[in-house]
């Protein structure tokens, strides 16, 4: 997921107004941080260090104390923001569980209409959540808006590139782990196909 | 020739389209950037639209509205 996780900013911070929104989108965004610096000696296999769920949870825990560490109010959000990440990857993205097989996820970035439709729609929904609580008034209605706009316009830059870039067969993992052939072609016997229980 | 052209086009969308480090930061920097400037301007434009009220209260004549 890219902007639905600063989807997921924007709705915490309703929840949470005392907190300032740099630390929460970066926490929202943690695993992403995480990987990508690991990228830069290595360059792939890394998401087994960020966004499996041990290592989730390990970062939001760092997160979370680093945070208590130096202010205190909203140290739970930050948690809670990393822990979000991976429920919102789990849409867009194929990520490990524990080990760096098997991968699940719903991986629509491989379908981008579908990422970029859902990925609208978590911002309009946010966008809608902030409004209510920080733009009470229509000139800083038009801010969330112009906010909520240049999010999709972001999404679609990144959906188009993932569309060129990407010429891969959508695989969710759940139609791969559980679309298993249902019937036994040469064993089944005079009776008819055998059926996998 | 041809293979020439091939490997320019294959370099070139590498360039364009590759999924370099650098390229993620970039993505990954432009939301906190959007969100912290529309926070940033919706709280300075709070704070600007509660002065504008505050000054257009005090403006208002002593009294006004009760006499005939």
């Amino acid at each position: 997921m890219y902007v639905g996780h600063a989807a997921v900013a924007l709705v915490l911070k309703s929840r949470e107004p005392r907190l300032p929104l740099i630390p929460l989108t970066l926490a929202c965004f943690g695993p992403d941080w995480i990987e990508v610096s690991l990228m830069f000696p290595k360059r792939e296999g890394m998401a087994i260090y960020t966004h499996s769920i041990p290592a989730v949870m390990l970062g939001a825990a760092a997160a979370g104390l680093l945070y208590a560490a130096f202010r205190r109010p909203g140290a739970r959000m930050i948690v809670l923001a990393w822990l979000l990440h991976w429920p919102a990857d789990l849409l867009t993205g194929r990520k490990p569980i524990f080990a760096s097989t098997p991968l699940v996820g719903l991986d629509l970035y491989s379908l981008p209409f579908a990422d970029f439709l859902i990925e609208s729609v978590a911002v309009v929904v946010a966008c809608a959540v902030y409004a209510r609580l920080f733009a009470a008034r229509g000139e800083l209605r038009r801010v969330v808006v112009m906010l909520g706009a240049t999010l999709i316009v972001l999404q679609g830059a990144v959906d188009a590139t993932l569309s060129v870039i990407r010429g891969t067969e959508w695989t969710p993992s759940l139609a791969l782990f559980g679309r298993k052939t249902q019937v036994e072609g040469p064993a089944a016997g005079p009776g008819g196909p055998v059926r996998r229980t | 020739m041809p293979d020439l052209e091939q490997l320019i086009k294959l370099i070139t969308a590498q360039y364009r389209w590759g999924l370099h480090p650098i390229k993620v930061v970039i993505a990954l920097v432009l939301p906190v950037a959007i969100l912290w400037t529309a926070d940033w301007r919706i709280r300075r434009l709070s704070k600007e639209l509660a002065r504008r009220d505050s000054a257009t209260r005090d403006a208002e004549p002593m009294g006004s509205g009760l006499g005939g």
